[in-house]
């Protein structure tokens, strides 16, 4: 019996692997077969984008999500297959992405979720490190170990260390605490001129990284409006003042914009 | 680890046809039953000691064999007083079985053999006449006849036919000719060349008559000289370090010297396989030539090429992966524990009987304490050959009640607790501080410790509600003003889920930094 139909359940929720519920339940999708394929394809990277709620205060707060699909198989009489079916997979979604070159599905970084092995920090300021729980023993911070547990919750996937003020070196370790996965080397810039301005993006592992713009910010003020030309003729006296302007601005708009400049800075960054 | 999903990039799932699963053979599937499980098609033996094949659903039964005092020849000896009897088949695994390349399956069956007392046990009847001689026949398709009327001597009650016991069919097989007592056994021969007996016992029309069974041996020759090419190997193996060699099947039988060379040294080990992969090892096995052949009783070596395992290494089990934690909520949500070796990541629990529709990973709720057998995937991590494999663990678990219910007055113990700590309980760490134990809570009366609180899954309740833990770990104390951590006495540690139920327990020691259960 051939493959004819797939009928796809996906399931987008917080909290345990495989701890779904049906009100978990995002999309039911069904697709038949192409003639000529041996596979029935899903594409559910945007699907699944629309649940992750990127919402940040400073606080570094975990929003990857348990995604399970469950999905029932049919054959070309329209039967269900009564071995290995459904078949059932979970994964753990966040907000990151891959290059054309990081090929199909891309899995990316499982230890440290940045990229660079380079960071600048202003002096006497703490920063975050994110880093993926599964794929982490501890952390090591100029000598002061922390350790990364993992307890299967979506909400601590990705845990945050902290990077105290004039640190040098973080050390990501395996998760039998023995291997050195990625070492990140910390410049503590000194500032003496300008304000430093923190930025904090969602990456592309899908942590929330810290980047520092050390030099000149230019802040600029964008106003837009439209204008009337309005009727000041009083009507009962059929005059004008003549002190009251015709123009009238309506619709006023401004727009604040600054421009940051981060400082000289290694290639690898 | 867990597959990511990076949502601003696609993510492609794909579904082809299923595979239809290849079992695994087992003594289930060949189907071979014990008399004294009251299924049909079973193993038996009668007064006199003759075997009844249990007729297999899956496999052919190679040999028999049992370690029974009074078993020879495929027979029991006859006994006075009803003895259990249990003999082993040697099933020879069909195709379309994941462990197929094993060649056998080995099947314990066992019934009660009862008493032979002629007069007593059973009326006699039919009595030997004298013993069958030897029958011997050339190889290839020879038939030897036996006239049986002339080594049985009927009794009041006349004999009415004959029935055959061959174990080896493969070896010669038989036909009779005639009617009632005046039968006529052929036997016609194989191209193997051995010995071995068959039995014939004859029939009467009473109801329990005394079992007469003439035993006949049987030896087919004209094989010429055995050469290696009449013999066929089939199993054996190498472990990596070359220290075990498994020997061998050989259709001569039993194999004996093992050696590098052809008449060479015997040997018990090889060279280690240094390689990543398994390689074959070519041996030779020293065979004793069986009956039949001109040179039977000889020796002769014959060589045959064992897989020796690589240094790929050893696979990951269930048992390695050593489980802990797993539970069953009231919803009927199935908490994957952990695995508590490094190399092993826990993941989709399955839920074995649930009654769900679509659903394969919880249960249904229930309204009472009901025993499931859940499997757990267990992800084989780095350092065993089966790397990234993913296995089914059974556990054994209990799911609670839909609505589990606190202890009625009188009926609990109080005890304290801590704060939570996260799992996996990390002693370095709530060591570097001290805590207070003092949350009230209850158990059981039951239940007379921490310990057995983590066996039975017992319930641990706040007031008049199950304590909610989150999964997480608590010092548990009887009284209330002891102190856990750096400058704490409190030593015991009970892990408690959403659902108030304890899940583990484990004790912890700050001087050492060491846990355990």
């Amino acid at each position: 019996m051939s493959l004819r139909t797939a009928i796809l359940q996906l399931y987008v929720y917080s909290g345990t692997e495989g701890a779904q519920t049906a009100s978990d339940l995002k999309y039911t999708i069904e697709k038949e077969i192409i003639d000529g394929d041996t596979k029935i394809l899903f594409e559910i990277g945007e699907l699944v984008r629309d649940y992750i709620d990127i919402t940040f205060n400073d606080d570094y707060v975990c929003n990857t999500k348990w995604v399970t699909a469950i999905t029932t198989l049919y054959d070309e009489n329209n039967e269900i297959f009564t071995y290995s079916n459904p078949v059932t997979n979970h994964y753990v979604a966040l907000n990151g992405y891959g290059y054309f070159e990081d090929e199909i599905n891309p899995q990316l970084s499982t230890d440290a979720l940045v990229s660079s092995t380079y960071m600048y920090i202003p002096e006497s300021t703490t920063s975050k490190i994110g880093v993926w729980a599964e794929g982490v023993g501890k952390v090591t911070i100029d000598g002061s170990d922390t350790e990364i547990t993992d307890n299967g919750n979506s909400n601590q996937k990705i845990q945050y260390v902290t990077i105290p003020a004039n640190s040098s070196t973080i050390q990501v370790y395996d998760t039998h605490d023995s291997s050195i996965l990625k070492t990140i080397n910390i410049t503590n810039v000194c500032e003496p001129k300008y304000t430093p301005y923190k930025i904090t993006f969602v990456n592309k592992y899908g942590a929330y990284e810290n980047i520092w713009f050390f030099k000149k910010s230019t802040e600029s003020l964008s106003v837009t409006d439209e204008k009337f030309k309005r009727n000041t003729i009083n009507n009962s006296t059929v005059t004008y003042n003549t002190y009251e302007g015709q123009q009238e601005r309506y619709n006023v708009n401004g727009l604040t914009s600054i421009s940051l400049n981060t400082g000289y800075l290694k290639m690898k960054v | 680890m867990s597959t990511k999903i990076n949502a601003r990039s696609p993510f492609y799932l794909s579904y082809t046809e299923p595979t239809v699963p290849t079992p695994t053979f087992s003594c289930g599937i060949a189907g071979a039953t014990s008399a004294l499980s009251g299924e049909s098609n079973k193993f038996d033996v009668d007064q006199a000691g003759v075997i009844t094949e249990p007729l297999l659903t899956h496999g052919e039964i190679e040999s028999i064999s049992s370690s029974d005092s009074g078993f020879a020849n495929d027979k029991y000896a006859t006994v006075s007083t009803p003895t259990t009897r249990t003999i082993t088949l040697k099933i020879r695994i069909p195709d379309g079985f994941s462990n197929t390349s094993d060649v056998f399956f080995n099947c314990d069956v066992t019934a009660i053999q009862p008493v032979f007392s002629s007069g007593t046990s059973c009326t006699a009847n039919t009595t030997l006449n004298g013993s069958i001689p030897t029958q011997t026949i050339t190889r290839g398709g020879s038939t030897a006849s036996v006239t049986l009327s002339s080594y049985f001597t009927a009794g009041s009650s006349a004999i009415t036919g004959y029935t055959v016991s061959n174990y080896h069919t493969d070896f010669v097989t038989t036909s009779l000719s005639g009617s009632g007592a005046s039968q006529t056994l052929t036997l016609n021969s194989s191209d193997i060349c051995d010995t071995k007996v068959i039995y014939v016992t004859a029939t009467d029309a009473l109801a329990n008559s005394c079992p007469a069974v003439q035993p006949i041996t049987v030896t087919i020759n004209g094989c010429g000289a055995a050469t290696c090419s009449d013999n066929s190997f089939s199993g054996g193996s190498i472990n990596q370090a070359g220290t075990t060699i498994t020997k061998p099947y050989a259709s001569f039988g039993t194999v004996g010297n093992i050696s590098l060379t052809d008449g060479g040294a015997p040997i018990t080990t090889v060279s280690a396989n240094t390689g990543s992969t398994s390689q074959d090892v070519t041996l030779w096995f020293t065979l004793t030539v069986p009956d039949g052949y001109s040179n039977s009783g000889s020796s002769i070596n014959c060589s045959f090429a064992l897989s020796q395992a690589g240094t790929g290494l050893d696979a990951g089990t269930c048992d390695l992966a050593n489980l802990s934690g797993q539970s069953i909520s009231t919803r009927g949500v199935i908490d994957a524990g952990v695995a508590n070796h490094d190399a092993f990541y826990t993941g989709t629990p399955i839920a074995v009987g649930t009654t769900l529709p679509n659903v394969t990973d919880r249960y249904e709720e229930v309204n009472e304490y009901t025993p499931r057998t859940p499997k757990i995937k267990v992800t084989v991590g780095s350092g065993f050959s089966n790397e990234g494999a993913i296995l089914e663990c059974l556990v054994n678990l209990e799911q609670p009640p839909i609505s589990p219910s606190c202890f009625a007055a009188g009926a609990s113990t109080e005890f304290y607790i801590s704060q939570g700590f996260s799992n996996p309980f990390d002693v370095t760490t709530v060591c570097q501080n001290t805590y207070s134990v003092n949350k009230p809570v209850k158990r059981s009366n039951t239940i007379a410790n921490m310990k057995d609180l983590a066996t039975n899954n017992g319930l641990v309740c706040e007031g008049d509600s199950p304590f909610s833990g989150g999964g997480l770990w608590y010092v548990a104390a009887s009284l209330s003003f002891l102190k856990a951590g750096k400058r704490g006495s409190a030593n015991q540690l009970i892990r408690i889920n959403d659902n108030g139920m304890c899940i583990d327990y484990l004790w912890f020691s700050c001087q050492t930094l060491t846990t355990g259960s």
